[in-house]
């Protein structure tokens, strides 16, 4: 129990895909417009990479290694078609904005990257914890991105149709960070704070070893 | 319209106006990867361009003559198209290493990084499917065979040369003094939002 | 021989699977997926003309043809009469016009005397928060039901624009400058055909 926590924090701390990583990217700055829409990406991209991963992971004593990445390829391209599918029949108004970024999960190396690298070589239930953990990690970044340009650059935030926060009426917002560039700004700024955030507490860490 | 103009205006919107790296975020992975060099950068542009157009031309006969026909297009595009591309590459990969070591060592280690690139995914697909990418460029109409290539040559020129430029970009900011926090990746995405904020400004060109 | 023939195999059932599951999938949500479509025009075209309660597709290949080269520059896909009881009420046109994040889909309401009752957008991929106040902003919606009937587009390029999405804001009123040359269009030819 404990070894599957480990492997699910992995993902959203030490090898979280987007800011350690940098993997995933494209669909991460172009969905995140609104957290409404990052949310059920992020939903999309958790499901397609744990149960890509479970596949795989029970079905690899029978894989052979010399044809895997195709058949890898295969099961997630299904799963994401799944997705695309249900995704338009129930919620036509999330579809309609993700669009073409669904299709396009396909093509996030980090799905593929972790059938490989874990799934592969891994019993069921942990690669679900790796599939989830990594899943989250990238869901986590994605949403609070979104949250920071929608909040900054609408003044609110807004979860179909009903208001959850709201600047005060004095704060015009720049429109900049709802554009493509602001995208790129905002994840720069973001990585240089996490970046922060990890020098401070390796920082306190060595402190308390040295005090010892 | 008349054809030339068509072509013209395919190949523009592709390029510039809807630059795929720079304002419609595809294809990342590599802008952000290999850009920290300007030859692999040079290498990466056009082992993009042969691949894109490979990709197109075998994902536009693929729906035209056997997905859209069978009526199965709509549930089976995305496996059919990226297991297209991914053997495609592979093959490229195979006969260019026997029949031309030039060209091979030139983009031979970009291929296999190209077939989980999405910008060649979404081009190939936007060229077979159309209305897949909800462009201006295409209202409403599907791309003949020859418009579908334009287009692509389009798009993957504009994704060399927003490449190249980019790299040219890093090469510079190598020698500036960036704050300790922001060195490398930080101040790499804040200079590709000023580069984006530029293209921006394309955008209304011909009334796309 | 007999390892290559395994490989085979694997990728072979690995791509039937694939392809048995997804057409179940497909099997079970296309009808949803239809449905929902319907759904959304219908809700669209009784948006712009609240009062009817029929809606028929004209599908006479002269009136297209003539309605299609009005359209430009947009892209017309579909005129549709409305009735109120077999009365006629109006015309809906469906067009799709260049936006900012791609083509925008709307639906625009004409009365019996071609002025505008309503507009609605269909489908849109413009910036959340920025382009979609076209949609938001509900005075830039009611400024083309003050259109007089039988207006051009000169009537509509002087209608105010939204700062800041002033290219979304520029889509619409393309697709209502559409509208009102297909009313005119669509009006000739069927009064020259009867």
């Amino acid at each position: 129990m404990a070894e599957w926590f480990r492997t699910f924090r992995q993902g959203i701390a030490i090898e979280n895909p987007l800011t350690v990583l940098m993997i995933g990217l494209c669909a991460t700055l172009a969905v995140s417009t609104q957290l409404k829409n990052a949310v059920f990406m992020g939903l999309a991209v958790v499901f397609v990479i744990t149960m890509s991963n479970v596949l795989v992971s029970v079905f690899r004593k029978h894989i052979p290694s010399e044809v895997r990445i195709p058949i890898f390829i295969v099961v997630i391209a299904s799963f994401v078609t799944i997705v695309d599918l249900v995704m338009k029949a129930f919620v036509p108004s999330v579809y309609q904005v993700l669009g073409i970024w669904i299709p396009l999960i396909v093509v996030n190396c980090m799905i593929l990257g972790r059938a490989e690298a874990f799934a592969y070589n891994n019993r069921p239930l942990l690669s679900i914890a790796d599939g989830m953990g990594m899943g989250t990690g990238f869901w986590l970044v994605m949403v609070i991105l979104a949250a920071i340009r929608e909040l900054f650059g609408t003044g609110k935030i807004v979860w179909f149709g009903s208001t959850l926060i709201a600047l005060p009426s004095g704060y015009e917002p720049p429109s900049l960070l709802l554009l493509f560039p602001g995208a790129f700004l905002v994840f720069g700024f973001m990585i240089a704070g996490s970046r922060w955030l990890n020098e401070r507490s390796q920082a306190r860490a060595e402190a308390r070893a040295c005090r010892r | 319209m008349s054809t030339v103009s068509q072509f013209a205006l395919l190949f523009i919107g592709g390029a510039l106006i809807n630059n795929i790296l720079l304002t419609r975020f595809i294809g990342l992975c590599p802008f952000f990867g290999v850009s920290g060099n300007m030859e692999t950068s040079m290498g990466m542009s056009f082992a993009v361009v042969f691949v894109m157009m490979m990709a197109s031309t075998a994902t536009w006969v693929v729906w035209e003559f056997v997905l859209a026909p069978l009526g199965v297009g709509e549930f089976l595009y995305i496996p059919a198209f990226i297991l297209i591309i991914a053997s495609l590459v592979q093959f490229v990969e195979m006969y260019l290493r026997k029949a031309s070591p030039v060209l091979y060592r030139a983009m031979g280690i970009f291929l296999p990084l190209i077939t989980t690139n999405c910008a060649v995914l979404a081009t190939a697909t936007e060229s077979a499917k159309p209305g897949f990418f909800k462009l201006n460029i295409a209202v409403g109409a599907s791309l003949s065979l020859g418009q579908a290539l334009i287009y692509t040559l389009g798009v993957s020129v504009g994704f060399g040369f927003a490449l190249i430029t980019f790299a040219a970009l890093r090469e510079r900011l190598e020698l500036a003094g960036v704050p300790r926090l922001f060195k490398g990746t930080p101040i790499a995405f804040i200079t590709a939002g000023l580069l984006s904020l530029a293209y921006v400004g394309f955008s209304g060109w011909f009334g796309l | 021989m007999l390892k290559s023939l395994r490989l085979v195999i694997a990728v072979l059932v690995a791509c039937v699977a694939a392809a048995t599951g997804l057409s179940l999938t497909y099997a079970w949500t296309a009808p949803r997926i239809a449905e929902q479509d319907r759904l959304a025009e219908e809700r669209s075209l009784q948006a712009v003309l609240p009062e009817a309660d029929d809606f028929t597709q004209i599908d006479d290949p002269a009136v297209i043809e003539a309605a299609t080269a009005a359209a430009e520059p947009t892209d017309l896909q579909g005129v549709y009469r409305a009735t109120r009881g077999g009365v006629d009420e109006g015309w809906a046109v469906k067009v799709a016009s260049r936006g900012y994040g791609g083509p925008m889909q709307l639906v625009i309401g004409l009365d019996t005397s071609g002025s505008v009752t309503g507009v609605s957008i269909l489908a849109m991929n413009e910036t959340p928060g920025l382009g979609t106040k076209v949609e938001t902003e509900e005075w830039f919606m009611a400024q083309f039901m003050d259109l007089p009937p039988g207006f051009t587009d000169t009537d509509v390029r002087a209608l105010d624009s939204i700062s800041g999405s002033t290219r979304s804001a520029h889509g619409v009123r393309n697709g209502v400058a559409a509208a009102g040359r297909i009313f005119a269009e669509v009006l000739s030819v069927m009064e020259g055909g009867s």
